[in-house]
């Protein structure tokens, strides 16, 4: 007999794993249409399923021909680029370490592939007795709909989203050429800085929710008992922040100065070619994919519909309803969800279309002299409220928004007032140039 | 022995099935990502064409002849930053179950002012940190130029 949360999880593995798989591969096209809207372009319209022309008597005689005669405005584009990328030539350079060379992609995929196990799509359910064939299969009982509804939750998404920076150093250290060499140093460096302020917007998130369970905060948010409003309306500053830190963890632009093509062509990823290549952007999409429910879980409410009503009930089927309606429920709250996902996946890629990029100079100084500090400002503000909370008098959420929002107005007071270092946009007076304090005429008249 | 040894893991196990049954879905998606992965690798190793050159296998730099390794040194603040990093992550870590415990105390009545030590505590684990932050900074660590 199988236990209900474990048949739960099993079911979600093999719906969100299938899902994310092929949104990844329509990210790219939705990448590409979004750039093209954002550039005054069309975009891709071409590829239909026109690969499916191998098999054409079959689907002639299905009367199905229409399948690949059509061009069903370029939706066959990530199809045939996934073709492409698993049958053209996979080359390994022979100056590389290949051992670590080809375990680099498969660093980065796998904690992508499980970064997402905790998330709680749907809220909980009450799973019936199932019987096959006479056989009691699955014992009924509550479950979490989620892979794993440990209570270590969120620590374990900034976990296993840390680990992917090992897949992309190794796989610049492997590759042995200079290009690779400084992408690889970039992209560690700046996402050690970002995961920081990040780690401390999660902090200051537990001090609401007082848990780590990511279902719990879901639950917290969405319900009247429990808090009310969703995080982003108690601490808008920290949102902003964290999805910030969320962009620089996903090596996304303006942050993507490890794959900065004018000046390092393809950054870590330079010798890599193939399907080894599509595995680092499988994961980078995944690590989008992941942090956006993070984000949501954090402070969009998770499941939840709309903010300062419940409006779904937080077990599905608790109240009379059958097994069939509480499913419903849930499908729900996992398009409630999955909707929430992509609206942030599409702000992710207004903002790398919209911003240039960084130098990596400003990278660090957004990271090490901006967040870090008004971060710490923020984690001790909010640890007094909360002693305030806990020992004199219950502070509802509106307290918290005006705390994030005096400090932002704070730091946009003081920021520009503070001693600023040496000016980085020096010109350096190369001898000839505009800049020269020598004049031109010096050199040829003597 | 043998025998006895094959029981006592099989008692552990089923056991255990009650309380760890939450990481064994963990496991299998753990299971199917490294399968994915190296899967994927493999494939693409041995499928498509292979052709090998001199030119092809030199090192990729824009089409200059390449000067050098790039195994050689890097500047040392890249060093120092993950130095900086690994006391901010370790303090980071240890704050979360503070953060877990903190607000769910209940104050003067219910377990006699043990709030105001746990505050006093963070304070004091937050200020070291932000002195080693302080000294960090002037020494120019965050200076990027």
């Amino acid at each position: 007999m199988i236990p209900a949360q474990f048949f739960v999880s099993v079911c979600v593995i093999l719906v969100v794993i299938h899902a994310m798989l092929g949104a990844t591969a329509y990210l790219i096209f939705l990448e590409r249409k979004v750039a093209a809207w954002a550039q005054d372009r069309i975009g891709p319209n071409r590829v239909g399923f026109g690969m499916l022309q191998a098999i054409d008597a079959p689907l002639d005689k299905l009367g199905l021909s229409w399948l690949y005669k059509k061009r069903f405005g370029g939706f066959g584009h990530a199809l045939a680029d996934g073709i492409k990328l698993l049958l053209k030539e996979d080359y390994t350079p022979p100056h590389v370490d290949r051992m670590l060379f080809f375990l680099g992609p498969i660093l980065v995929v796998i904690p992508a592939l499980i970064g997402w196990a905790v998330v709680p799509w749907g809220g909980t359910y009450v799973v019936p007795d199932l019987h096959l064939f006479g056989h009691h299969l699955v014992d009924g009982g509550r479950a979490v709909v989620a892979v794993a509804p440990v209570n270590i939750g969120v620590v374990y998404i900034l976990a296993v989203g840390s680990v992917a920076v090992y897949g992309i150093v190794l796989g610049a250290y492997a590759s042995n050429n200079k290009y690779a060499f400084l992408g690889g140093l970039r992209a560690t460096a700046q996402m050690l800085s970002y995961e920081i302020p990040m780690g401390i917007c999660v902090l200051i998130m537990l001090l609401l929710y007082k848990s780590t369970d990511a279902g719990f905060m879901a639950n917290t948010q969405a319900s009247d008992a429990g808090f009310g409003a969703w995080g982003i309306f108690a601490h808008p500053l920290v949102a902003v922040i964290f999805f910030v830190c969320l962009l620089a963890e996903a090596n996304r632009a303006p942050f993507d100065l490890a794959e900065a093509e004018q000046e390092l062509v393809g950054g870590f990823h330079t010798e890599y070619g193939s399907m080894k290549w599509a595995l680092f952007f499988l994961g980078e999409y995944m690590h989008m994919i992941t942090g956006c429910a993070f984000f949501a879980i954090l402070f969009l409410g998770g499941w939840d519909m709309l903010p300062f009503i419940a409006d779904l009930p937080i077990v599905a089927n608790a109240e009379g309803g059958g097994a069939l309606a509480g499913l419903l429920v849930v499908l729900l709250k996992f398009g409630v969800f999955t909707g929430k996902i992509f609206f942030l996946l599409f702000v992710m890629m207004w903002v790398r279309w919209t911003l240039p990029r960084f130098r990596f100079d400003q990278l660090m100084k957004l990271a090490w002299r901006g967040m870090i500090p008004l971060m710490i400002v923020m984690l001790l503000v909010t640890g007094l409220m909360t002693a305030i909370d806990v020992r004199y008098m219950d502070l509802d959420w509106y307290w918290y928004t005006a705390a994030n929002l005096v400090i932002a107005a704070a730091a946009a007071v003081i920021g520009p007032r503070l001693p600023a270092g040496p000016p980085l946009n020096r010109r350096v007076p190369l001898a000839g140039s505009r800049y020269s304090p020598l004049p031109e005429s010096a050199g040829g008249a003597a | 022995m043998v025998n006895v040894m094959m029981k006592g893991v099989i008692m552990t196990l089923a056991e255990s099935g009650s309380s760890f049954n939450h990481y064994a879905a963990l496991g299998v998606l753990l299971l199917m990502a490294v399968g994915f992965g190296v899967a994927n690798v493999t494939l693409t190793t041995f499928l498509g064409p292979s052709r090998k050159g001199e030119v092809k296998g030199t090192v990729y730099e824009s089409g200059m002849n390449p000067i050098g390794s790039a195994r050689r040194r890097f500047n040392v603040r890249f060093f120092i930053l993950a130095m900086t990093f690994l006391l901010f992550d370790v303090e980071i870590v240890f704050l979360y179950p503070w953060a877990v415990t903190f607000p769910s105390l209940g104050g003067e009545a219910v377990d006699g002012g043990l709030d105001l030590l746990f505050l006093g505590r963070m304070l004091f684990f937050v200020l070291t940190t932000i002195v080693a932050f302080v000294y960090a900074w002037r020494k120019g660590v965050f200076r990027y130029d």
